[in-house]
């Protein structure tokens, strides 16, 4: 009808409605339909505009979720018998099947990529936990590989202090007592060098920054108290 | 061979082992920052142990690694012993293959590596 119309005045005209409206969403034309004809998945209360109720919407985020993960999972080489591969790359094929079945059921938007958002705040608050417990929560964020690895050196499974190196370099500084015979302090600096290097990267993501920045603040703060 | 400062480290531990630098993992990090150089190093030597379990007490790559590791800690530099202990025990700590490393260190050197794997470290006081 409006395309033989023509005229978007005239299709608002008529249909009281613009018409990229009416194009990108032609069954407001039908005043007589309910919830776009879909009642089961939609509702209508104000008799204006279809919702679609959160739970159906974190269903159908999960089932675009399953089709990227079966997607990608048909288009992944074989893994091999386990015999040739290492600790490290199972650990990868791991981390990306939690992140592809994460995907698959929802709770991450797949328009966000593997790694959800993170926030300086919700850095801050998982660096002050302890080991392993913080460089895996980090490293669900952290996409650039150097970060990784300075991730990956700074919090350790064997550690029992909270914040890793910073942690070490705070304890000693405050007690005098040393952590695994040694204070930490060249550690720290050289892990700030290669944090800051990173943080130079003209490409770096979100994510990375807030990382990154926040293990800098984490550092420079544990430094300040060494006399 | 084996550095007499902290800064000469990377060189001759690139130098002592021309394998690493032929990996993916020299570089992976950084190639210019001692400390995560040496972490690269670390994950370079797990991923070789794990591909020879059964030939790492005799394995060559393997010998030269604790006679590296031995003439840093005893260099008598703080800043050398430091990056053995916190630079390349504290990862390989975390995994109980490093054990395997421990009869070809020297007893001093070896029982350092042995405390990082059994976790015993955070009680210790000041000397």
């Amino acid at each position: 009808m409006f395309l033989a119309i023509g005229n978007k005045d005239q299709v608002k005209q008529i249909t009281g409605n613009d018409q990229q409206i009416v194009l990108s969403d032609p069954q407001q034309l039908n005043s007589y339909s309910y919830s776009e004809n879909n009642p089961i998945i939609k509702s209508d209360p104000s008799g204006n505009i279809s919702l679609v109720p959160p739970q159906v919407q974190v269903l159908q985020k999960a089932l675009t979720g399953m089709q990227q993960w079966f997607s990608t999972f048909s288009n992944r080489p074989a893994i091999s018998n386990g015999t040739n591969q290492t600790k490290e790359a199972l650990q990868i094929n791991q981390k990306e099947n939690d992140q592809m079945m994460s995907l698959a059921m929802g709770f991450i938007a797949p328009d966000e990529g593997m790694a959800s958002s993170i926030t300086p705040e919700a850095v801050e608050k998982i660096i002050q936990g302890t080991g392993a417990e913080v460089r895996n929560n980090l490293m669900k964020y952290a996409q650039n590989e150097k970060l990784g690895n300075i991730i990956k050196n700074l919090f350790q499974d064997t550690d029992r202090l909270s914040g890793g190196t910073a942690g070490a370099i705070e304890h000693t500084a405050n007690t005098g007592e040393m952590v695994g015979d040694s204070n930490h302090i060249i550690k720290g600096r050289e892990s700030l060098n290669g944090l800051n290097k990173v943080l130079n990267n003209p490409a770096i993501s979100q994510n990375d920054y807030h990382v990154a920045n926040g293990l800098v603040n984490q550092i420079i703060n544990a430094l300040k108290k060494v006399k | 061979m084996a550095p007499k400062e902290l800064q000469d480290a990377t060189k001759d531990l690139v130098e002592s082992f021309p394998e690493f630098k032929k990996s993916e993992f020299y570089g992976a990090t950084d190639s210019e920052i001692t400390y995560l150089v040496f972490g690269d190093f670390d994950r370079f030597l797990l991923d070789y142990m794990m591909k020879n379990l059964d030939s790492i007490s005799s394995d060559d790559l393997i010998k030269r690694f604790c006679s590296f590791v031995n003439k840093l800690y005893d260099s008598g530099n703080n800043n050398l012993r430091e990056l053995v202990l916190v630079g390349m025990f504290e990862y390989l700590g975390q995994y109980q293959i490093s054990r395997k490393l421990i009869p070809c260190l020297s007893k001093d050197v070896g029982g350092k590596l042995g405390k990082f794997i059994d976790g015993e470290w955070s009680d210790d006081k000041k000397d």
